[in-house]
């Protein structure tokens, strides 16, 4: 997209810093995405914000930001680099931009690099939702590290699974278990298609095992998060519960533009502008040795200054004043 | 007899007896040592000196006897099999004290009284006296009139009210006291709440809310905390002014598994929000936080 001459461009951002990638938005008033960046998150979150403003800066030249939303596991960190009006979990925002995709929506299936949650919707609003728990069998993280085992890549690993005939059965309740169980029927002289079909079923009974145990996944159901980009794995949740599954246009940056959706009636942005980009940002992070708690406290600094502190359950260095 | 030293664990039944328990060694004259609450160094040295599969408030409760073990001449743990009629303690729990004695050496020595209530027997405080007199060479007689005396008291005492009040959202909290109270291993739920707006609830259920709940479900629950949960998540149900309820749960703990199900399949009739947290070693705060908020935010029906 490129700028609008004359005018300047208005729009509400929305940041969902993940474990594994890093989704920028933003959107217009009524919703329609007008720019957005998806890039890994390297262990890196400031790194990876800073990289999204300065492509933003690059692909749209000014820009006037009227909100900003803040969700992902990160969130905390991208409001104090970016200065965020909402915070919000990342439940929340699933649910906001599904709902507005789809008003009817009833179920919500996201699959992301560690976190999978499934949230369930009656007449648009929440009405339960369940996460998986710390355990991260049956998330991207692990497709990926199966894929780089298999010498395939990620993005191919959807178009391996469709190919196959007779998938090979493989438990999915535990990535170690399930490696093995790979391992086994490779060298029992399974073909690669048909171990790749395998491990999409495993990950779709993971799932429903885990997290919809017990509950009602009724139609229409919305299937985001990055996974959703492997077929494999949409048809093995279709062939399981024999439900269409619809992915959206946008699936890898839903959460992005949920919080992006929840700020729009913004008054006065705290956005901190885009030159956030050029700032010599870097953490740093220590033990406090006050209590037995032993709090590992973070500390985000602005070349020599620091400009945020957070980890502390007392909170006596996050409102320490500078 | 001045200055011999008791230490009492601050874990497990101390959630639920700690009052009662001091002044009652007290009164016996002998100065009472608690464990400081809960912190991450106490759950690592518990996790360290854990034998096999033991739960996340057990090996935290090993952490709390590594702490005082070398402070104190006696370490209180008695042995709760039954308080009740036809109601019991968890395994692991009427076990306690030779779960300690396998997981440590050098230990003092154990005050480990057996508490447990027999049909047809009315003799359980006079027992559990003369096992205590007996450790202590002390009196029974003397060591029974303090017990009964003391064994009023609770640890709710101790506590804020955790009551209705005006504000939008009430959530109901449920759950074995020694999670929901040791801030540590509960995730500071109540804390949590308040920040988010919510106003936390907790009840000790009543003798007519356990029996009714009793009735509801196809069984009577035989734990007797396990029946405590179960009857609070019922009244709660039950109550208008409570909007959603969530059970803090250890991620191992047999009993509430069953429980939860039970809470989850047969009260909750009217599709009230419930959610289960169950917390374990490796449990991340943020993943606790992102739960309780999107919890908050769906009683509070955020839409855009």
């Amino acid at each position: 997209m490129t700028s609008l001459k004359g005018e300047e461009l208005k729009g509400y951002l929305g940041i969902d810093v993940g474990s594994v990638t890093t989704k920028v938005v933003l959107i217009d008033y009524d919703g329609s995405v007008l720019w957005n960046s998806y890039r890994r998150t390297m262990g890196q979150p400031i790194r990876a914000l800073q990289s999204a403003f300065s492509s933003l800066k690059k692909d749209l030249g000014g820009v006037d930001i009227r909100g900003v939303g803040a969700t992902g596991s990160g969130r905390k960190l991208a409001d104090h680099i970016a200065g965020a009006d909402r915070v919000k979990n990342e439940i929340t925002a699933h649910a906001v931009s599904a709902i507005h995709l789809l008003p009817n929506v009833r179920t919500i299936v996201e699959i992301g690099g560690q976190d999978s949650k499934l949230i369930l919707i009656r007449n648009g609003v929440v009405t339960d939702f369940s996460m998986n728990t710390v355990c991260a069998a049956g998330t991207g993280s692990f497709l990926e590290h199966q894929a780089a085992r298999l010498g395939i890549s990620i993005g191919e690993l959807g178009s391996y699974a469709l190919r196959s005939a007779s998938p090979a059965r493989i438990a999915g309740r535990c990535t170690v278990f399930a490696e093995s169980d790979m391992i086994h029927k490779q060298q029992m002289g399974h073909n690669l298609e048909d171990i790749v079909a395998g491990l999409c079923d495993a990950l779709a009974r993971n799932y429903l095992n885990n997290l919809a145990r017990g509950k009602d996944l009724s139609s229409p159901i919305i299937f985001q998060g990055g996974v959703a980009a492997n077929p494999g794995i949409k048809a093995a949740f279709e062939r399981e519960i024999n439900k269409e599954f619809i992915i959206p246009g946008h699936y890898p940056i839903m959460g992005a533009i949920g919080a992006a959706l929840l700020v729009r009636d913004t008054k006065d942005t705290r956005f901190k502008g885009l030159s956030v980009s050029e700032q010599r940002l870097y953490t740093s992070s220590f033990y406090c040795s006050d209590c037995p708690n032993t709090c590992g406290v973070i500390e985000i600094n602005d070349s020599e200054k620091v400009i945020a502190r957070w980890g502390d359950s007392c909170g006596k260095w996050a409102n320490m004043e500078e | 007899m001045k200055n011999i030293r008791v230490g009492i664990p601050r874990a497990l039944l101390y959630y639920r007896y700690a009052d009662a328990w001091k002044t009652f060694i007290e009164e016996l004259g002998y100065e009472v040592i608690t464990s400081p609450e809960t912190t991450a160094g106490i759950l690592k040295d518990g996790i360290k000196k854990s034998v096999g599969d033991l739960c996340l408030p057990v090996k935290t409760f090993l952490g709390h006897v590594e702490s005082l073990k070398d402070s104190v001449d006696f370490l209180f743990i008695p042995r709760y099999i039954s308080v009740e009629h036809d109601a019991y303690m968890c395994p692991k729990i009427l076990g306690l004290p030779d779960v300690v004695r396998a997981c440590f050496t050098n230990l003092p020595r154990i005050i480990d009284p057996m508490f447990n209530i027999k049909k047809d027997k009315d003799n359980t405080i006079t027992e559990f006296s003369r096992q205590v007199a007996r450790i202590l060479s002390l009196e029974p007689e003397a060591v029974e009139k303090s017990f009964i005396k003391n064994s009023g008291a609770g640890y709710m005492n101790e506590q804020e009210e955790y009551s209705l009040t005006d504000k939008k959202i009430n959530v109901g909290l449920i759950g074995r006291p020694y999670l929901l109270f040791d801030r540590y291993l509960g995730k500071n739920l109540f804390r949590t709440l308040s920040e988010l707006g919510a106003n936390p609830v907790y009840i000790q259920p009543s003798e007519n809310e356990i029996t009714e709940a009793m009735t509801v479900i196809p069984k009577w629950v035989y734990w007797s905390m396990g029946k405590e949960v179960t009857a609070s998540a019922h009244a709660f149900f039950k109550d208008d002014k409570i909007d959603g309820i969530i059970n803090i749960c250890s991620a191992t703990c047999g009993p509430d598994s069953f429980t939860g199900d039970l809470i989850r399949k047969r009260l909750n009739t009217r599709n009230k929000p419930y959610m289960t947290l169950s917390v374990d070693e490796h449990a991340s705060d943020t993943g606790i936080q992102t739960r309780v908020e999107a919890f908050v935010d769906m009683i509070g029906k955020v839409i855009v």
